[in-house]
């Protein structure tokens, strides 16, 4: 992507102004929270022991 | 004309963040895409392959275990933060590796990876081809004969013709292929349960296993690793438009782990009860004739569309990474050009078809390690917090220009993790150490890259890579 590029240049900035003023806070932005990354990877955990008790 | 200018609007304007309006796909939606990404004919192939090493029981062990893991890593490693900023993942790796890090990555592993998945769905469209010709016509091609080449060159041509029509070509064929292979998965399951009892499936031997049968096991859980990673360099640019971190990751998981799944057994279970590892022998002793000439069509057909994905998305990567040099490329010679070199591995159709799981361990050993890189720089060192504007500023003026372009933690770590991997098991020779049959080889690729890079980044990065302003 050519950043020097007037066109893509203006319209990257309206997408950053739009996401810092009018998406603040916005839940689409909010990070992975910790305890659903912990339940992601306890979901993984057992079932990669499912696999080796059934092998 | 039309076309290159959608490309084009596509390759610039789609790098650039998406805005709240343009996250279109909610859980259920999402988890319907990966659904149909999942249910491809490569997932029959992959079954098949695990057939060839290990019996019913340990394959779906096998399955489990390396789809379990791999899809998890592969996930964490390319939704979360692309769905979190709305922007596609080749952008998002800039914090990971730099700007000249990521054309690195892209121009070798990443178009390594998808030229020989393409060169291998153009031969299987070869062979589903011909296997129709010796029902239809009575014609007697072997796999390897030099029709299927011929095949396979045609296959080759008629991708590049849709991906000249563009993205409404692709999306409208797709639209066919998505349900049509789910009703073909159905079906395939309805014929196998009717024809083969629980108990000869589970006394099947394997195809073709090695002489030691930890060794199997291992290679089939190493297999089914890499099959998950190898989703990674898709991900990212579909998970961007979820509307929450919640709608990203979990249907990916369901998608690519339980859809994967339940085709993959059915591959496994066909290539058992039939002794041959080729979808494109299954379908006539399956379906008989002429549902099996149907099928083997529809098979045909499908990998057409899957062909045509992969290079539309590797070639738009390619743009975005190649900078003002392959901006210029017109779509046409750009797409040309990816396809020379399937076209001169479709002359060898066993070449990749019949080395499937030589060619897919050897992409899990560098895409493992990628994964393991972005996890820690993502989740440990930036506690998921980017700069925005960095990702977009230009040279030395952005956080993540690092040393000329490039990360040298992130490249050397991954490149470390790449190293562990060949040295627990080497794909080209298969020898293994004893740690391998326990511990795989992706696994630790994984846990070596994101330790080096913690410890490089301390060591080659102070005041470099935005790393100070995460807490900002």
């Amino acid at each position: 992507m050519d950043v020097q590029d007037p066109a893509v240049r203006a319209e990257l900035e309206r997408r950053l102004r739009a996401l810092e003023e009018d998406e603040a806070g916005d839940p689409a932005h909010a990070p992975l929270p910790a305890a659903e990354l912990w339940l992601f990877a306890a979901v993984v955990v057992v079932l990669t022991l499912i696999g080796w008790v059934m092998a | 004309m039309a076309v290159e200018e959608d490309v084009r609007r596509e390759a610039t304007f789609g790098s650039l963040p998406v805005l709240r309006s343009e996250r279109v796909w909610n859980f259920a939606d999402f988890s319907w895409v990966n659904v149909g990404l999942a249910i491809a004919t490569w997932a029959f192939l992959v079954g098949g392959q695990t057939a060839g090493l290990v019996g019913f029981q340990k394959g779906l062990a096998a399955m489990i275990i390396g789809n379990a893991i791999a899809v998890g890593v592969m996930l964490l490693a390319s939704v979360v933060s692309s769905q979190r900023y709305g922007v596609e993942q080749y952008t998002v790796l800039r914090t990971a590796f730099g700007f000249g890090g990521v054309a690195l990555l892209v121009f070798t592993v990443v178009l390594f990876t998808e030229m020989g998945w393409s060169a291998l769905l153009s031969v299987m469209f070869g062979r589903a081809a011909t296997q129709v010709s010796n029902q239809v016509l009575g014609t007697a091609i072997g796999p390897d004969a030099l029709p299927v080449t011929l095949l396979a060159l045609v296959a080759i041509v008629a991708a590049w013709l849709i991906l000249v029509k563009g993205p409404l070509a692709m999306r409208m064929f797709n639209r066919i292929v998505a349900p049509g292979l789910a009703v073909l998965t159905v079906g395939m399951i309805v014929l196998l349960l009717t024809r083969t009892s629980w108990s000869e499936l589970m006394a099947a031997p394997p195809l073709a296993p090695f002489p030691d049968e930890r060794l199997n096991f291992a290679l089939a859980v190493e297999f089914n690793l890499g099959v998950g990673f190898s989703w990674w360099p898709v991900m990212g640019s579909l998970a961007r438009l979820t509307d929450r971190p919640r709608s990203a990751l979990w249907p990916g998981y369901i998608g690519l782990f339980g859809a994967t799944l339940v085709a993959q057994v059915v591959g496994m279970a066909a290539a058992l009860t039939l002794g041959d590892s080729d979808p494109t022998v299954w379908m006539v002793p399956l379906g008989g004739e002429w549902l099996g000439v149907l099928a083997l069509i529809f098979i045909a057909f499908a990998n057409l569309t899957s062909l045509s994905s992969i290079v539309y998305s590797t070639c738009l990567a390619l743009r975005q990474a190649g900078g003002n040099l392959l901006a210029k490329v017109r779509w046409e010679w750009l797409t040309a050009g990816f396809f020379v070199l399937p076209a001169v591995v479709s002359f060898w159709p066993s070449l990749l078809y019949d080395g499937f799981l030589v060619f897919v361990t050897w992409s899990g050993a560098f895409l493992a390690a990628i994964c393991g890189t972005v996890i820690a720089d993502y989740f440990v060192l930036r506690r998921q917090r980017i700069d925005l504007r960095g990702l977009y500023a230009h040279g030395a003026a952005s956080p993540y220009h690092f040393t000329g372009g490039f990360n040298l933690a992130g490249v050397l770590s991954t490149a470390l993790g790449a190293i562990a991997y060949v040295w627990l098991y080497n794909p080209q020779t298969l020898a293994t150490q004893p740690a391998f049959n326990v511990l795989t080889a992706s696994v630790p690729a994984v846990v070596v890259a994101a330790l080096t890079h913690l410890l490089l980044t301390r060591l080659l990065n102070r005041g470099r890579g935005g790393y100070d302003d995460r807490r900002a």
